[in-house]
């Protein structure tokens, strides 16, 4: 407990450093709502629904920008490969916690993932009122859980694939792939076919971090993917990944 | 002038690397070509009215990706003047008898001569496709390509000397990739957008992605347009970094 | 022309090292040194338990190093000299904090090895200024202090006084042999400053590309009080018809080395006056470039 109150004041006083992060990083939470809005609001035009309703997309959008500031917890995976190849990571491995831990706690971004969460909780309320849709705790809650459930699933698959950055140092381009992946979390998943819908929902499950959050928060029916199978095999190859790389670790510099 | 060539060579050598960069990020160009191709399908088949079709806004994106993908390297300029500046880098640079400024862009510049003419050229080979490419046009295009990295990089130089007064910059950074990609053009092509907001068409950020997309199309006076903005960003940068120099702290010992 | 392959990729395996053993008592004070590439960052971090040996058996206090148990890791503390583990941007005390929440030290022992800390290194003064602000030497001093904060009981320091200058090296070994001398710490040191290393270190152990050449006594390396460097003007060399195999000219002076226990030097300095040459014992880097000359 000692130690997550550190990692939060540590990010509280770094943002304090530099005052002006605070504004910046609100700023661009919004501008980036601002972009979706706009970006929907073009290709609606006046026009009501093209097999989605506009309050289904700019939820989806909020819920979206939610599940950023949600993953902004896994802030530390991102960079892994440079701390690697600069052979910062070593200092890890000689302190008495998990590394892991660590390393997500000396950068996690409080602030930011505050203001993002902030930010999107007040688009969907705005959301709701414009266009009078009914929220329930109960549909909210199961939206939240479901999102978090899929934000730890993605995060095992993005780390399986990061912790390979341990034994080979240089995998920015098979992450960077996945991160392509992010911009599918903007759009419905009904405009695509069927193979990339399985796709988006169990192998890069950017679905199940906005499209299927979204669908549990307006009670939509709609079949929720079954995940019973695919966690306990995310989780299994993001611990083998880990075990194996860290055994191979080669370490950069002397 | 020699020191700007020598730059441009020393970039050119690593040129293996940012090859490799250049074809991993077409590889990508792809999966983002068939969001837009999905989505602008499943609106238009809706019934919605939109300025182009799904080809013609295919043909846009593709355009736009590639260009992204050749130009990319014009993105690190923030960072690395926010390095130099910050970790006391700059003073190895400023010792020197060479204008930073422009060093730092012919360095750049030496890093996309070879991927953006590699780019258009793929390009053309995708074009070949769908319609015949224009051989003018297509010169054209490799100009305004240059143009638009010139703009771009301009604006990325700016933002990273802001360093010399508010120490971190690479969130502003992050908005301002946020606001480029509305208007660009990247997110959506400008001519879809409504008829109040269509000058937006020849905001300078248009010169990276729009612009070039529509030279190819045969609208040659978007090149003077770059060219204004280049010479105009181009002029600020030197004026922001000769102010900015005086205020330069010199961390690290 | 050596043309590569742009698929099949030539490998080498290089032994970082090999066949090297040793055993470090309680409270030693030992320093590893070599050149360039020998194998003393490697070896320290298999002892730290960030790289896993290919062969052979590492034990600390009782502890797989590369089991990284909790027990172990709190036992041992360990400053890289290149690489910081403070925090950029904010207070130094921050950092302070920070460890002592890694390492679970009370607030009580905090407060009071602080205290013992600053009297050697004079930290308190800068616990309020951000990191990026301190000097070179500010930095590494809290970087040590970051190190020691739970008193370890061995510590692992790979170039710790590194680009730092002499008032603030001496201030650090100052208080390493405080450390030593009241907690017995255990403490194994990598440097290049060979003066540190004679200065602290009561033994060596050399490496050279990855096996150990010595391993004993600094005193007894090499047989270092057993030679004698000797310096005499160029002028008094040549009249007195000196041949030393090992002579090199320096400046106006000419140097060379001698076995006191071989040599009958009654005749070498008749008729000469004080000030016209000097006498000292061999330095370690002398030695060393003596092996490495012999190997």
């Amino acid at each position: 407990m000692k130690i997550l109150m550190q990692f939060i004041r540590i990010s509280v006083k770094r943002i304090l450093a530099y005052p002006n992060e605070i504004y910046m990083v609100f700023l661009q939470a919004f501008v980036s709502v601002v972009s979706t809005a706009l970006f929907w609001a073009v290709l609606f035009s006046g026009e009501e629904a093209y097999g989605h309703s506009q309050e289904f997309v700019y939820i989806l959008a909020m819920i979206a920008l939610l599940s950023n500031g949600v993953q902004e917890l896994f802030f530390g995976l991102r960079d892994l490969e440079y701390l690697v190849q600069a052979g910062e990571f070593d200092r890890y491995l000689y302190l008495p916690r998990s590394p892991l831990l660590l390393r997500l706690g000396e950068t996690l971004p409080v602030v930011p993932m505050c203001q993002q969460i902030l930010i999107a909780l007040a688009g969907i309320a705005l959301v709701t009122v414009r266009f009078g849709i009914m929220l329930t705790p109960g549909r909210f809650l199961k939206c939240v859980g479901f999102l978090l459930l899929g934000t730890v699933y993605y995060q095992m698959i993005y780390g399986a694939v990061t912790f390979l950055c341990l034994r080979t140092e240089n995998i920015s381009s098979l992450r960077d792939l996945i991160f392509q992946f992010g911009d599918y979390k903007q759009y419905p998943l009904g405009i695509f076919p069927i193979v990339i819908r399985f796709f988006l929902t169990y192998i890069i499950p950017m679905g199940l971090v906005a499209y299927y959050p979204t669908v549990l928060l307006l009670g939509l029916d709609e079949p929720l993917p079954q995940l019973y199978l695919a966690m306990p095999l995310a989780a299994a190859a993001c611990w083998w990944s880990y075990r194996t790389s860290i055994k191979k670790y080669a370490s950069n510099g002397g | 002038m020699k020191i700007c060539r020598i730059s441009i060579f020393i970039e050119i050598r690593k040129m293996k690397q940012y090859i490799i960069n250049f074809f991993t990020s077409l590889m990508y160009v792809p999966i983002s070509l068939l969001i837009y191709y999905f989505l602008y399908r499943s609106i238009l088949e809706s019934g919605v009215k939109l300025a182009a079709d799904v080809s013609e806004l295919m043909a846009y994106y593709t355009v736009v990706l590639f260009i992204r993908a050749a130009v990319s390297h014009a993105m690190r300029a923030v960072y690395d003047v926010f390095t130099d500046i910050n970790d006391g880098d700059l003073d190895l640079w400023i010792v020197c008898p060479v204008s930073y400024p422009f060093v730092r862009f012919f360095r750049a510049m030496g890093s996309v001569i070879v991927t953006v003419p590699t780019g258009i050229l793929l390009l053309v080979a995708a074009m070949c496709f769908w319609s015949q490419p224009d051989p003018v046009g297509v010169l054209l295009l490799l100009v305004s390509t240059f143009l638009g990295f010139t703009v771009l990089y301009a604006m990325m130089f700016l933002l990273g000397l802001l360093t010399f007064w508010i120490k971190t910059v690479l969130t502003i950074r992050d908005i301002f990739w946020g606001i480029l990609s509305i208007f660009s053009g990247e997110l959506i092509p400008l001519q879809l957008l409504p008829e109040k907001l269509r000058f937006f068409a020849w905001n300078p950020l248009a010169s990276v992605y729009y612009m070039p997309a529509r030279v190819l199309e045969g609208e040659w006076g978007y090149l003077w347009v770059q060219l204004a903005y280049v010479v105009l960003l181009g002029g600020a940068a030197l004026l922001v970094w000769r102010v900015g120099l005086r205020k330069y702290e010199s961390q690290g010992g | 022309m050596h043309r590569e392959s742009l698929f099949r990729k030539n490998t080498e395996t290089v032994h970082a090292v090999k066949g090297i053993s040793f055993t470090i008592q309680d409270g030693e004070r030992v320093g590893l040194i070599g050149v360039n590439g020998a194998g003393k960052t490697s070896t320290i971090k298999m002892m730290t338990g960030i790289l896993t040996p290919t062969e052979g058996e590492i034990l600390i206090n009782g502890f797989v190093p590369v089991q990284r148990k909790r027990e172990f890791l709190s036992q041992i503390g360990v400053s890289m000299g290149q690489r910081s583990c403070l925090f950029y941007d904010i207070a130094l005390k921050e950092s302070f904090r920070y460890y002592k929440e890694v390492y679970q030290v009370s607030d009580s022992d905090y407060s009071q090895r602080i205290d013992v800390f600053d009297q050697m290194l004079n930290i308190q003064e800068l616990m309020d200024i951000p990191v990026r602000k301190l000097s070179f030497g500010q930095r590494k001093k809290a970087e040590l202090v970051c190190a020691l904060l739970h008193l370890p009981r061995v510590i692992f320091l790979d170039e710790p006084t590194i680009g730092l200058d002499v008032v603030v090296k001496e201030n650090i070994f100052q208080f390493l042999t405080m450390l030593n001398q009241k907690y017995q710490t255990t403490i194994l040191l990598t440097t290049h400053e060979l003066e540190s290393i004679e200065k602290f270190c009561q033994r060596i152990i050399l490496l050279k590309n990855g096996r150990v050449l010595y391993d004993g006594a600094l005193n007894r390396f090499a047989g270092m009080e057993d030679y004698r460097k000797i310096s005499i003007p160029k002028r008094s060399y040549k009249e007195r018809g000196f041949t030393f195999p090992n002579a090199v000219e320096v400046g106006d002076d000419v140097e060379f080395t001698i076995n006191i226990r071989e040599s009958d030097f009654s005749g070498l300095f008749r008729n000469m006056i004080f000030s016209d040459f000097t006498i000292r014992r061999l330095s370690l880097g002398d030695l060393i470039k003596q092996l490495e000359g012999e190997l």
